[in-house]
């Protein structure tokens, strides 16, 4: 009798509070650092987004992008590097993530910003001592900058991890730590915040940063490369022999994972009001079927448990032009939202070297 | 309740009948999942990153010395558990001590950023005759030679040791004394496990032995999946590149109507082989054929790997597999041949993975393959 109304005490208990609805609405979305993704600015904590589309059609490399943009930091040392500052936890599914890659990005990334900055003032300063600014090169970058660049590196570099998954029993204990991962890494974080700030000196500096902690909220952001990955594995498993993990308990599950961490999330370690969501972004590979009908609506293959887990759909498709661009090939990628419908369309380019490029509308 | 299914009423697949956990079960279990995944306290000098970074083979490290050093012994790097975290400091650590191999043909080794890399997948593709196969004992020699261990599964009868012999003879200059090279060939040699597979599920075998031989304790012995004396997973806890040539001759035959398996067969081949680069540390290189793709080079609901070759002459052909495979590997080469007739030189184009659309020409020729 007790338990049960125990259990019924906390079913109606709220999970959420005005204010927190408010601060979790309020504060800015996500942001990918891709335009069509960014343009309607929805990827808000409590959003699961899933982009859809056929191998080399760009998915990994939007996870990628939306890895290094979510680690960057807003601005550090008078230099803006237009990141969210937020914590990122990758589950590669598919084996395909290349770290080295996303390593390589957020150098260049990071070596960009600081060159803009620097160069920036140095303009700004230039105006104002009424100097003819000359065309030059880009000055060598002095000891500071250097310095500006490793510390952002590393700042950034401690803000990623990645898990990888070699089956769906591996990838559930991994959606079971997930919350977990995220609550020890920001406790990381902060032991080290609090090391840096006593061998610093100043008491008022970790004043400072306390306050700006207790206004920013720890931003999180969850990417899964290729939810399908398993999906021909899974659908071998025979229910009726017992089999535990067959595709739709499996499927079921990930849903059932996914949305208690969208809603319920966690409490976060400085205050148990001031819940932290996270969005979820995860892809999932399919085998077209777009081609010249691409108003049709997508038709999901993974059962129906995991279509209604899904807020977001972005499709991406491969448009083969036989003209034959000045891309050579004569394939570009065209990446329209199934769900919410409405939202424009988008062309783009895969490059090799630099991901996902937007053509002009 | 036994652990099993603990388990799984832990990772939320247990049967809606089953009573929940206890919550203090439960808390203990979460620990002990924590305990198991949770991320190992590493700290990264500014000079491992600094080499990851520049990670890419400089022009004295991709040709071999002359000297004929004797291999070293092959890098022992201890696997990656199944499952666990990386950090930041993880990743660059793992990063720091995989390397890329050559594949024994400069322009290749340019298309794919420096070689073949540890802890990934590389797909050959093309029409036969477009040196598919020279490419796949040339990097199983060029490995070799720097004294990785190579395991070189041989579906179609295409290893020749003779032909590793020849590209040898090839990375070493002519007044080169000849009792070092019979040493160095031999060591050389040593380093290269051939075996022969028929057929998808002897492919299943080896490619499991080899996953025990890192997974497992030191104590697994391979039960003769391995031909000759060789313990799979002793040469499994070593392998430093896996070739597979080919693969699809063993996956092709699987997907008909007739065989009510074949996709679940291949997404198991393709899972193995993706879990097998990453955790045991050892780059994978297999060969695909390619089948026609239809009248008109696309099939409706085609993908992005299906262009045609460089040359673009003929009927167009289309990697085969198909579009579930698509995705499998990390790059995708597509090998094409210039003109007809013998001695023609072949081209390379990657047509999937980072790096899509890059060319280069090469010839194959008596000791090895040269650039053009």
């Amino acid at each position: 009798m007790e338990a049960a109304e125990a259990a019924a005490r906390a079913f109606l208990a709220p999970d959420e509070t005005g204010a927190a609805f408010l601060s979790r609405n309020l504060t800015d979305p996500m942001l990918t650092g891709i335009p069509f993704v960014d343009a309607h600015g929805s990827l808000r904590a409590g959003q699961m987004l899933e982009v859809c589309g056929v191998g080399g059609s760009g998915k990994t490399e939007i996870l990628m992008q939306a890895a290094v943009n979510c680690a960057l930091p807003k601005a550090r040392g008078g230099v803006s590097f237009g990141g969210c500052e937020g914590g990122v936890l990758l589950l590669d599914l598919d084996g395909k993530f290349d770290t080295l890659r996303f390593l390589k990005i957020l150098t260049s990334r990071v070596k960009d910003a600081v060159i803009r900055g620097r160069s920036a003032t140095m303009k700004q300063n230039e105006t104002a001592a009424g100097a003819p600014s000359q065309p030059r090169k880009t000055p060598p970058l002095d000891a500071e900058s250097e310095a500006l660049i490793d510390a952002v590196y590393a700042e950034c570099v401690g803000r990623f991890h990645m898990l990888r998954c070699h089956g769906s029993l591996d990838f559930l204990k991994a959606l079971t730590v997930v919350e977990r991962a995220f609550v020890e890494a920001e406790a990381e974080r902060e032991r080290r915040d609090a090391a840096d700030a006593s061998a610093d000196d100043a008491a008022d500096a970790s004043a400072a940063r306390t306050r700006a902690r207790a206004q920013t909220q720890t931003r999180r952001l969850l990417l899964i490369d290729n939810i399908a990955a398993f999906y021909w594995l899974d659908r071998a498993s025979r229910r009726e022999q017992g089999a535990p993990l067959s595709l739709h308990a499996v499927h079921h599950a990930f849903a059932a994972k996914l949305l208690a961490l969208r809603r319920v999330l966690c409490i976060s370690h400085w205050s148990p009001y001031d819940r932290c969501r996270a969005p979820i972004v995860v892809t999932k590979a399919t085998v077209g079927g777009g081609g010249a009908g691409a108003t049709q609506t997508h038709k999901d293959f993974l059962p129906p448990t995991w279509t209604s887990a899904v807020t977001q759909r972005l499709v991406l498709d491969v448009e083969k032009s036989r003209g034959g661009g000045p891309h050579g090939g004569g394939v570009s990628f065209v990446a329209r939202w199934d769900f919410p419908r409405g939202r424009s369309r988008a062309r783009y380019d895969v490059d090799g070297d630099e991901g996902i490029k937007c053509r002009a509308a | 309740m036994p652990a099993q299914q603990e388990l799984l009423r832990l990772i939320g697949v247990g049967g809606e009948n089953e009573p929940d956990l206890p919550p203090e079960r439960l808390e203990e279990m979460l620990e002990q999942l924590w305990r198991e995944v949770a991320p190992q306290a590493r700290a990264v000098g500014p000079s491992v990153r600094r080499r990851v970074l520049n990670q890419s083979l400089d022009g004295e490290e991709r040709h071999l010395t002359p000297s004929l050093v004797v291999p070293p012994p092959a890098p022992s790097l201890p696997p990656s558990l199944p499952l666990q975290i990386l950090d930041g400091p993880g990743i660059e650590t793992q990063l720091s001590r995989l390397n890329f191999l050559p594949t024994g043909c400069d322009g290749v080794d340019d298309l794919l950023g420096g070689g073949l890399r540890q802890g990934q997948v590389t797909e050959l593709t093309g029409e036969a005759g477009t040196g598919k196969t020279q490419l796949c004992l040339s990097a199983a020699a060029s490995a070799a030679a720097l004294g990785h261990r190579v395991v070189y599964v041989d579906t179609g009868g295409g290893f020749s040791s003779a032909r590793i012999k020849e590209f040898h003879r090839g990375f070493v200059t002519a007044d080169a004394d000849t009792s070092e090279v019979e040493q160095h060939l031999a060591l050389t040699l040593d380093l290269i496990t051939v075996v022969r597979v028929h057929d998808v599920m002897h492919a299943f075998k080896v490619l499991e032995e080899l996953g025990l031989g890192l997974l497992g304790d030191p104590g697994v012995k391979g039960d003769g999946g391995l031909e000759g004396e060789a313990d799979s997973a002793m040469i499994g806890r070593e392998m430093g590149l896996l070739v597979v040539d080919s693969l699809s001759s063993l996956l092709s035959p699987t997907l008909t109507r007739l065989h009510h398996q074949g996709y679940t067969t291949m997404a198991s081949v393709a899972s193995l082989l993706r879990s097998l680069a990453p955790v045991h540390n050892c780059a994978v290189l297999y060969t695909n054929h390619t089948v026609s793709a239809g009248g008109m080079g696309g099939d409706g609901g085609g993908g992005g790997g299906e262009r045609g070759g460089a040359g673009g002459s003929g009927p167009s052909v289309k990697p085969a597999l198909g579009i579930r495979w698509t995705s499998t590997p990390h790059r995708r080469l597509c090998l094409s041949r210039d003109g007809g007739g013998a001695g023609t030189s072949c081209g390379a184009e990657v047509i999937y993975g980072p790096g899509t659309g890059v060319r280069t020409r090469f010839r194959v020729v008596g000791d090895g393959i040269r650039t053009l």
